[in-house]
C-alpha cells in the first residue's frame, strides 16, 4: 500500500531532472538579443516609431531645400519621439520586470516604498483618520480575506510586540526640532514656504479644516510648534520585538508596548498591507523577508515620527496539504477508507477527525458524514490543513429498496438507488460478492436486471452488498452502501 | 557547474555578455524545454515558448537577486510563458473544465485499481497529461511540477480557488487512471 501513497511525489522525481535530448538554437536565440532584448510588441513599437522618424526626418530633407525654418520644429519633434519612446521602453520594461520575476520581496518593497511616501504626505496633510486608498495599496486589503478552509483549527498564532519607550511629549527648540524631521516633513516645509499650494494641499490653502489639521500645519510651520514626539536612545537602538519568525497564511499579532493612548499609529507591514490599528494583526500570504515600519503620531501632533526596522521578520513557507482518499472494502455497516498524504515538503502530518489523532487507514460506520482533516508541518514547524468530506448513505439516504425480485415477472424486476436521478455527477454503481465486483453501471437506464459479469444469475435468497460512489464537481466524494436482498419465490 | 561559475556567468548576463548568455542559455535549454514540454505537446511550440522565455530571461536578468535560486526563477518564467503561449494560442482554453473523452475514460473500471507500484517513464506520464484538457493540464502542472499554490493557480488562470482544486483533484484522478490503464496494457503484452 505505502507504494501508491507517494505516486505524485514520484511522478515529480521523474520529471525533476528531465532533460530531453534537444539543442536550443543559440544563433536564432543572438539574432533575437541583437535587437537589443525588446519583447515583440516593444520591437514592433519601435520599428514604427523608427519609421516615423525616418519620415520625419526624410520630410525634413527635403523641405531643407525650400525653406530652413520648416526643418527646426520637424527635428525637434524628432527629439521629443525619441525621448518618449525611451521613456516608454523603460517603463514597459520596468512593467514586464515586476509581473514576471514576481519577486514577492522586490514588488512588496516596492509598494512599501511607493505608498509610504503618499501616505505619509496624506497623514501630514490631512490628519486623522488617514484615508488609503485601496486602489494605491493594491493588495494590501487581499491579506484579510486569504483563502482560509473554514475547518482550520490548527493554525497557531504569532504576536508581535513592539516595545515603545515612554513617550514623552514636551517642547524643544524650533532648531533642534527641525533636525528630527523625516524627508516628508521636510518636503513639506518646501511646500509650505513655496507659497501657492498645488490642488489637493487643501490644509494650508484654506487654512480652515478640522482643529486637528490645521495644527498639523501649524507644526509643520515649523516655528509655531510647541510639541514634539521624543525619541529615546532605547528606541533610537531600534523596536524591541517579540518574534522573528512567523509562518506563511498565519495570522501574526502586532502590538505596541508603551504607547500613548492618544496617539495615532500607521502600521506597514511591508507586504503591502498596512493597519491603523494599534494592536493589528496580518496575515503574510508569501514567505519572505519583510520589513515592518511603524509610524507614531503624539495627538495634537502634526509631526510624525517613522522607524523603520530591517529584517524584522521571516516568514517561512507553509506546506500545502494535500490529502486524497479511497474507500477500500465495506460490508453494509462500515467502510475501510484509506487516507493518502499527497503533500509535498511536509516533515510531518497528523490525521484528524473529530478530536481524535487516527491512522491512515479508518473504519467508518454508515450512514455518517465525517471531516477528516490533514495536518501537515514543514521543518520551519509552519503547519497547513487539509479538510476533506467523507459521506457515507445507506439504503435510506439512496432511496433503494430493500429487495427485489429480477424474475422476469414486471414487478421489481430491476435495482437502482433513485438517487442517481438527482445527481449532477459521474457516478458509478456496484455490486458486490464478498470482495469480487458481480455488476457495475453508470448508466441510469442500465440498472440491475440480476444478471451476473460472470455470465451467471443473482442467486434467489442472497443478499448481495452494492456501493454507489460520486464525486461532486467540488471534488466531494460520497459512498452508499448498503445491502439488497434477492427476493426468492 | 559550481555556484561560482554560474555567479560568474549571471554576472555576465546582466552585462548583457553573449559568452555569459551562451552559457546559460546551453546549461538550462534541456531542462527548460522539458519544463514547458510539459504545458504544449506540440514540439514546434515548445521551441518558441523556450526562445521567448529565454529572451525575457536575458531582459530581465538584472531583476534576479541572488537570493533566490537561478534555476527556480528561470523555471518561473519559462512556466509563465508557457501559460500565457498556450492561452494565446487557444482561447478560453484554459476555462474549459469538461473533457468528455476523458470524462468517459475514467467513468468505466474505477473499482480495483492495481497500484502504481512499477515506475513509469516520463514519455507515459508526458502521453497522458496530452489527453487531459489544456485547462486540467495546467492546473496539475503548476501544482505538481511548478508548486504554485491554488490561489497563486487561481489568479494565473483566472479561476476560483475552488475550481483549481477541483480541476486538481479531477487531473490527479485522471491521470492516475490513464497511468494505471497503460500498466495493464503493459502486462497484457
Amino acid at each position: 500500500m505505502s507504494e501508491n501513497l507517494n505516486w505524485i511525489d514520484r511522478l515529480r522525481q521523474s520529471f525533476e531532472s528531465f532533460e530531453p535530448k534537444v539543442n536550443g538554437n543559440w544563433n536564432a536565440m543572438q539574432k533575437r538579443l541583437d535587437v537589443s532584448g525588446y519583447s515583440a510588441s516593444e520591437l514592433d513599437m519601435v520599428s514604427r516609431v523608427k519609421a516615423a522618424q525616418r519620415f520625419a526626418f526624410g520630410a525634413s530633407v527635403v523641405a531643407a531645400g525650400l525653406a530652413l525654418w520648416m526643418v527646426i520644429p520637424k527635428v525637434a519633434e524628432q527629439d521629443l519621439l525619441s525621448t518618449e519612446l525611451e521613456n516608454s521602453l523603460v517603463e514597459a520594461k520596468e512593467r514586464e520586470n515586476g509581473l514576471l520575476i514576481e519577486d514577492a520581496e522586490a514588488n512588496a518593497q516596492n509598494v512599501h516604498a511607493a505608498i509610504s511616501d503618499e501616505h505619509r504626505s496624506n497623514y501630514l496633510s490631512e490628519g486623522l483618520p488617514l484615508k488609503l486608498d485601496p486602489a494605491l495599496i493594491g493588495r494590501s486589503y487581499d491579506a484579510g480575506a486569504v483563502q482560509l478552509d473554514p475547518d482550520v483549527t490548527a493554525r497557531t498564532t504569532t504576536t508581535f510586540i513592539l516595545n515603545l519607550p515612554e513617550m514623552t511629549v514636551h517642547a524643544r527648540p524650533p532648531v533642534e526640532m527641525k533636525e528630527e524631521f523625516t524627508a516628508a516633513d521636510a518636503e513639506m516645509n518646501k511646500r509650505n514656504e513655496e507659497g501657492p499650494l498645488a490642488e489637493g494641499d487643501r490644509i494650508s490653502a484654506t487654512g480652515s479644516l478640522e482643529g486637528e489639521s490645521e495644527k498639523g500645519a501649524e507644526s509643520a510651520n515649523s516655528t509655531s510648534a510647541k510639541s514634539n514626539l521624543e525619541m529615546t536612545a532605547a528606541e533610537e537602538a531600534g523596536f524591541n520585538i517579540s518574534v522573528q519568525e512567523a509562518c506563511a497564511g498565519t495570522e501574526v499579532s502586532f502590538a505596541l508596548n508603551g504607547m500613548d493612548e492618544r496617539a495615532s499609529v500607521l502600521w506597514n507591514f511591508g507586504d503591502g498591507g498596512f493597519s491603523q490599528q494599534e494592536s493589528p494583526s496580518h496575515i503574510y500570504e508569501n514567505a519572505g523577508t519583510y520589513d515592518i515600519t511603524v509610524s507614531v503620531r503624539a495627538p495634537g501632533d502634526g509631526t510624525i515620527r517613522t522607524r523603520s526596522v530591517e529584517n524584522m521578520i521571516v516568514v517561512r513557507p507553509k506546506p500545502a496539504a494535500e490529502m486524497s482518499w479511497e474507500f477500500e472494502e465495506s460490508n453494509a455497516s462500515r467502510v475501510n477508507v484509506h487516507l493518502i498524504d499527497e503533500t509535498m515538503g511536509a516533515s510531518s502530518s497528523t490525521w484528524i477527525m473529530g478530536q481524535e489523532d487516527i491512522s491512515s487507514s479508518v473504519a467508518l460506520k454508515i450512514p455518517g458524514e465525517y471531516y477528516v482533516n490533514l495536518v501537515a508541518s514543514n521543518a520551519f514547524g509552519c503547519q497547513d490543513v487539509a479538510v476533506e468530506k467523507i459521506q457515507l448513505g445507506d439504503r435510506k439516504e439512496a432511496i433503494a429498496p430493500a429487495m427485489f425480485s429480477p424474475d422476469g415477472d414486471g414487478r421489481y424486476d430491476t435495482f437502482m438507488p433513485l438517487i442517481v436521478l438527482d445527481l449532477q455527477d459521474d457516478w458509478t454503481l456496484t455490486v458486490w460478492d464478498g470482495m469480487e465486483v458481480v455488476f457495475e453501471t453508470n448508466d441510469v437506464r442500465g440498472p440491475w436486471d440480476g444478471s451476473l459479469q460472470d455470465g451467471g444469475r443473482a442467486v434467489s435468497g442472497k443478499s448481495y452488498i452494492w456501493k454507489l460512489e460520486t464525486t461532486s464537481t467540488a471534488g466531494d466524494r460520497c459512498l452508499f452502501v448498503d445491502n439488497v436482498l434477492i427476493d426468492g419465490e | 557547474m559550481s555556484e561560482k561559475e554560474l555567479r560568474l556567468h549571471i554576472d555576465g548576463c546582466k552585462r548583457g555578455d553573449r559568452l555569459s548568455q551562451q552559457w546559460v542559455f546551453e546549461r538550462y535549454y534541456r531542462l527548460m524545454f522539458g519544463v514547458c514540454l510539459r504545458y504544449t505537446s506540440d514540439q514546434d511550440r515548445v521551441q518558441d515558448i523556450v526562445q521567448e522565455g529565454f529572451l525575457k530571461v536575458f531582459t530581465n536578468i538584472e531583476g534576479f537577486t541572488s537570493k533566490g535560486s537561478f534555476e527556480g526563477w528561470i523555471r518561473r518564467i519559462m512556466v509563465n510563458t508557457a501559460i500565457d503561449a498556450v492561452r494565446k494560442w487557444k482561447t478560453s482554453a484554459l476555462e474549459s473544465t469538461e473533457d468528455s473523452e476523458l470524462e468517459r475514460l475514467s467513468g468505466s473500471e474505477e473499482e480495483e485499481e492495481p497500484m502504481l507500484a512499477d515506475s513509469f517513464t516520463v514519455q507515459e506520464v508526458l502521453l497522458a497529461m496530452n489527453k487531459l484538457s489544456p485547462a486540467y493540464r495546467a492546473v496539475f502542472n503548476l501544482y505538481v511540477f511548478d508548486n504554485y499554490s491554488h490561489a497563486e493557480i487561481a489568479e494565473k488562470l483566472h479561476i476560483s480557488v475552488g475550481a483549481s482544486k477541483s480541476n486538481l483533484a479531477k487531473a490527479k484522478r485522471k491521470i492516475r487512471h490513464l497511468l494505471v490503464l497503460n500498466l495493464r496494457q503493459k502486462v497484457e503484452k
